[in-house]
């Protein structure tokens, strides 16, 4: 019971952190909005040019929206050990007392609460922009899909923040790698069903191409028309996803924090 | 005096774009390396290509008219390559290495660093808009070799063009001394801008007036249209923006926002610089 407190106390305290720094450091949340709205408008204004359907700028603002959410699980979930180690921080972790899956699901937590803030101003920011109409199915299963979508894609951050712990200036530039690519084959921009099924299926490893599919599918008219698969298996796909990668990172934070140790890189710094 | 200066300029200048190579370069592998420079554009243009193919559905594809978007998105590699390099700067030698204090008492002209630092990824978005331009031609069915028949003027758009992308860097970049750990967003975010503001994917008509007035006041915007009228062989584009301007009233006007920019870089940069300094946040770090 003591220790199930002091994890309690854990996250919490690892998430305050993340909540607190809002405040602390009100550019940041400036440019994680900003930074999703130019492309938002950009790409808006291309459908427009290109006669494209009154949807798809639908499409490009829910596909920006769930940007601010990725970049949050790259920079500030799987890079974080890394810069934890850079900074000093890391080393102070593992000597508390608490479990370092703690520090793991309270970085996650806090991170939500200001992603959700974020996709907020950007939808609020973009829908008054674009004058964009939703045709919502049922709000309930909108809510539903979009909080099992954050589950599935900081589970994925999670665990990639323990398999990147053991990575130097690599994962940094990885990250930086994977940026665009995963913005084309999640399909940010445009329904992932135009891939064609072989690579959509690939890129269904990724939670956030069947979340943002789902919520297409139940968020706009022409939604269902360009889906991939139906909602409910998208639904089913992606608690199974959040399962798989929770314990991935339980897994990886176990096996790299050992080879960390044992190498002797929790505390190297600027490798 | 001025000769001194100039001297220490190029010093510095040489000094920083070695050190800019070794940081950006030596993690990996060469073959790694160049796949890490040629996907992240390679990925951009996949998306413009899709959203395209979504958009017109099941119509015929109109090279011609795919064209306009194709050519700006190549080009924009150019900016966000060489912006987001120039903003991480700051961040990587304060926040990163902590070896700001060092760079900023040793005897270095820090606007020549920040150069130095965009040059590097300037040759590397060379590559990258060379190998999209001959998939452009070997798959799309464009011609990007019309720029032949008008060398010079295409020469001298994309030098003015350049400098005007370094200017806009230095002046991210001297704003990075006033900001923590965010460089990333900033350059991301300034990327956006100019994607939104010069026209890169789109027409410039479709914006709202008040910021087609800001658009044809950025030098790249200028650039963007006289390179699209170049490739595509032809004396207007579908912007109707330009239509009542020549490809040399374009060019002119470019020029005289280019200088205009240098301008405005030089006075964020002594602004930033003096600022940060009365502060004393040139070599401030972060915990959170």
């Amino acid at each position: 019971m003591k220790n199930f407190l002091i994890n309690l106390r854990g996250i919490w305290a690892r998430a305050y952190v993340r909540i607190i720094v809002i405040n602390r450091e009100f550019s940041w949340l400036f440019f994680e909005v900003l930074f999703p709205l130019f492309p938002i408008c950009a790409f808006a204004y291309m459908y427009k040019a290109m006669n494209a359907p009154a949807d798809s700028q639908g499409f490009v603002l829910l596909g920006g929206a769930m940007v601010s959410v990725w970049l949050n699980v790259l920079w500030s979930m799987a890079a974080q050990f890394y810069w934890e180690r850079e900074t000093g921080n890391l080393s102070l972790y593992i000597m508390s007392p608490m479990n370092m899956m703690s520090v793991l699901l309270g970085m996650a937590l806090g991170s939500i609460i200001s992603a959700v803030l974020r996709i907020v101003i950007i939808c609020s920011a973009g829908s008054f922009l674009f004058s964009v109409t939703m045709n919502v199915s049922s709000y309930f299963w909108l809510g539903m899909t979009f909080f099992i979508t954050l589950a599935a894609v900081f589970c994925l951050g999670m665990a990639l923040a323990s398999l990147f712990l053991i990575y130097g200036r690599n994962a940094w530039n990885t990250l930086n790698i994977f940026m665009e690519p995963v913005f084309f084959l999640s399909g940010f921009y445009f329904p992932v069903k135009t891939l064609g099924y072989f690579f959509a299926a690939l890129a269904s490893a990724l939670p956030v191409t069947l979340g943002l599919d789902a919520m297409r599918q139940l968020a706009f008219k022409i939604g269902p028309q360009t889906g991939l698969m139906p909602v409910p298996m998208e639904l089913a796909l992606l608690m199974f996803l959040s399962v798989i990668y929770f314990k991935a990172a339980q897994k990886f934070l176990e096996k790299l924090e050992h080879i960390a140790r044992s190498e002797g890189r929790l505390i190297l710094r600027w490798q | 005096m001025a000769i001194r200066n100039y001297v220490r300029g190029w010093n510095s200048f040489k000094a920083a774009l070695w050190l800019a190579w070794k940081i950006e370069s030596n993690w990996t592998s060469p073959p790694l390396f160049i796949l890490f420079c040629v996907i992240k554009p390679v990925s951009f243009l996949l998306i413009i290509t899709f959203m395209f193919k979504f958009a017109i559905g099941g119509s015929t594809f109109d090279v011609n008219y795919f064209s306009f978007f194709f050519i700006g998105a190549v080009l924009y590699i150019y900016v966000s390559n060489i912006l987001s390099s120039m903003a991480n700067v700051i961040f990587e030698d304060r926040e990163h290495y902590e070896v700001i204090k060092y760079v900023y008492i040793s005897p270095l002209n820090f606007y020549a660093y920040f150069l130095s630092y965009g040059l590097i990824r300037f040759l590397l978005a060379t590559i990258s808009v060379s190998i999209s331009f001959w998939g452009g031609y070997l798959f799309l069915g464009l011609n990007p070799f019309n720029v032949l028949k008008s060398l010079n003027l295409f020469v001298i758009s994309s030098a003015a063009a350049v400098a005007s992308i370094f200017f806009c860097g230095v002046i991210i970049g001297s704003l990075t001394l006033l900001t923590a750990r965010n460089a990333t967003l900033i350059s991301e975010t300034a990327a956006g801008f100019f994607m939104i503001l010069c026209g890169a994917l789109f027409p410039l008509h479709y914006l709202p007036e008040f910021l087609r007035q800001i658009s044809v006041k950025i030098p790249i915007s200028q650039w963007f249209e006289i390179s699209r009228r170049i490739m595509s062989a032809t004396a207007t584009t579908i912007d109707r923006t330009w239509q009542n301007y020549t490809s040399d009233q374009l060019l002119y006007e470019q020029l005289f926002f280019c200088l205009c920019l240098f301008i405005i870089s030089m006075a964020v940069f002594k602004f930033a610089n003096l600022s940060a300094r009365a502060r004393g946040i040139i070599d401030s770090t972060t915990n959170y």
